[in-house]
């Protein structure tokens, strides 16, 4: 029952109310109708028989019998649906005898309502006389029957097309409701694809119209608003998202670089170390590995301060990664005042050239000066090492061989370069 | 049964037929219960048979009939009958009804007055003596029927069952 719609249920709840209050209605008047016209019947033959029973009881008495025939024939005449009549004496001798039609014997008994009986009895003496039978045709009975079940036809078909008329109306009614249904359906918010028109009907129709419409015009109203909330949400991720990209660039920067000297760190100088060797043993090229050192660090220190010491490292760090050619060359700072330099594709020759080139340019720069403080000249020690990576080789070798060629250089007397094999 | 009595009065030429007789052995004292002669019966049915002398031996027979159809009389009322000749009608005083078999006109006359006074019902024989005042008899036609003088038992203040003049012929009297 739940799958059945609203407007089957209202269909066939008001068919089976329709049709069981007809029926019940049609089968109550019938019945009553056929009793009564039953009953009209045996009254009017109870009637006759009360009618002529004094007259024929009185001609008996009188020994009129050919009275009683003539009275009997004349009764005959008179009830042309009397099809029966027989009168009998007490010994069952039969005075008078009628049948309509020979070949039809009455129904005789007291469930037959045609078939009637009286004793005739002497009114005076009163003795039984005789017996009178009579029955009359059935065919008025057959014509209220018939009459009937012609009249209970017409209500139903009356009432069958009544019930089409209300369910075509039922439907049509339903009919706005599916429509509205399909269209609610059918609705997109986005595409904004229901248009629905003010309905002026004061039914449930319109009633649920005028909601759906409502409803409607409040969920387009929240989409736009959701859209916009989105739209600002998905700006205000992407800023995010941008300023997450810039805080992370930052961030690796920072793990890769010396916050003082804006140099790359040791631990990334060690990376960028293997990615090269790997790149240089597969092609079969030299990788030269410089270590410099910036010369009596601690006195400038101790002379002049950290913070100035800080200067000279930057001012150093500057020199040396402009001197840098190429976009191969790689700078680092590797801790304290020291630094390296890997140069990929460059042998001994290549890396000694770009010592001595920082070296020019160290000397170029002249002094350094830092709040008006001026500095005396600093010089650098390089220890250069250079391999063509491969077999049993690894970059510890070569950076221990640069840290080697530096500790020579620095036995040597400093601002000088040094070489050391691998 | 017996056989038809033919009962021959020479003068009057009168004729009873015994199945007739029966008929009025029949109806005359149920024409007493079925009339307003019945509030005037005290102990008995008290019926007065007129005849003349010549119809001594019919009277009797229709005494005779009356007795066999009521031997226990009506109703509990036994059935008193009386003949007597024209002469003696005094006799017939406190009766409730009049047999009248045939007879000259005056005697016939007499009768009827007598009667009237008396306020007996009045029955014949013979129809034709209804034109002559008297208030039933047996129309003999096709069937036979109780004739009744409507107008003379009107007049005569008695008055009969319905029942009865449904199967009664009514007497009209022909104006001429």
């Amino acid at each position: 029952m739940r799958n059945l719609s609203i407007e089957l249920k209202i269909i066939l709840g008001i068919i089976f109310f329709t049709l069981f209050i007809v029926s019940a209605e049609r089968y109550e008047l019938s019945d009553n109708i056929i009793e009564q016209f039953i009953q009209s019947k045996k009254s009017k033959n109870n009637l006759l028989l009360d009618t002529i029973s004094p007259i024929i009881a009185l001609n008996i008495s009188l020994g009129l019998e050919s009275a009683n025939k003539e009275y009997l024939d004349l009764i005959v005449k008179q009830n042309k649906d009397l099809e029966f009549l027989e009168l009998k004496d007490l010994n069952n001798k039969v005075f008078y005898s009628y049948l309509k039609n020979p070949t039809l014997k009455p129904e005789k008994g007291k469930s037959s309502i045609n078939f009637c009986s009286k004793r005739i009895v002497d009114s005076i003496l009163n003795e039984n006389l005789a017996f009178i039978e009579l029955s009359f045709s059935d065919k008025e009975l057959k014509e209220v029957r018939a009459k009937n079940i012609a009249t209970t036809i017409s209500i139903f078909f009356i009432t069958i097309v009544l019930l089409f008329i209300f369910i075509f109306l039922i439907k049509r009614e339903f009919k706005s409701l599916k429509n509205l249904s399909n269209d609610v359906l059918n609705y997109n918010p986005k595409l904004n694809n229901l248009k629905l028109k003010p309905c002026k009907r004061l039914d449930e129709v319109g009633i649920i119209h005028n909601a759906i419409k409502s409803m409607v015009e409040k969920i387009n109203s929240y989409s736009k608003d959701l859209d916009a909330i989105n739209q600002s949400l998905e700006s205000k991720v992407q800023e995010r998202t941008n300023e997450l990209k810039v805080a992370n660039k930052q961030l690796k920067k920072l793990s890769i670089t010396d916050p003082l000297t804006q140099l790359y760190n040791r631990r990334y100088f060690e990376k960028h170390l293997q990615i090269i060797w790997n790149v240089a043993m597969r092609k079969g090229v030299d990788i030269s590995l410089v270590m410099c050192d910036i010369d009596f660090f601690k006195n400038i220190n101790d002379t002049y301060g950290h913070t100035i010491g800080d200067v000279v490292l930057t001012n150093i760090a500057n020199i040396m990664q402009n001197s840098l050619k190429r976009n191969s060359d790689f700078i680092a700072r590797y801790g304290g005042e020291e630094f390296v330099i890997v140069m990929y594709d460059t042998n001994i020759d290549g890396a000694v050239k770009l010592c001595k080139s920082i070296q020019n340019d160290i000397i170029e720069a002249g002094n350094f000066e830092s709040n008006g403080t001026k500095i005396k000249t600093v010089t650098l020690s390089f220890g250069i090492s250079s391999i063509v990576p491969h077999g049993q080789n690894i970059p510890q070798n070569l950076i221990k061989s640069a840290d080697s060629a530096l500790y020579k250089a620095k036995e040597n007397g400093r601002n000088c370069i040094a070489i050391e094999k691998v | 049964m017996i056989s038809i009595l033919f009962n021959t009065n020479i003068l009057n030429a009168s004729v009873y037929d015994d199945d007739v007789l029966t008929i009025f052995s029949k109806i005359i004292p149920r024409f007493i219960m079925m009339s307003s002669q019945k509030e005037k019966i005290t102990d008995s049915i008290n019926i007065c048979v007129l005849h003349d002398d010549i119809d001594k031996l019919t009277t009797l027979s229709l005494i005779d009939k009356i007795n066999n159809n009521y031997p226990n009389g009506i109703k509990n009322y036994k059935i008193t009958l009386l003949n007597t000749t024209y002469s003696k009608i005094t006799q017939c005083e406190n009766t409730q009804l009049l047999f009248m078999f045939n007879s000259n006109g005056k005697n016939i006359a007499d009768a009827l007055l007598f009667a009237n006074k008396q306020n007996i019902l009045t029955m014949s024989y013979d129809e034709a003596l209804l034109e002559n005042g008297v208030e039933i008899s047996l129309f003999l036609g096709r069937k036979v029927l109780p004739y009744i003088n409507m107008k003379v038992i009107t007049e005569n203040k008695i008055e009969l069952d319905n029942i009865l003049l449904r199967i009664s012929k009514i007497y009209i009297k022909r104006d001429n």
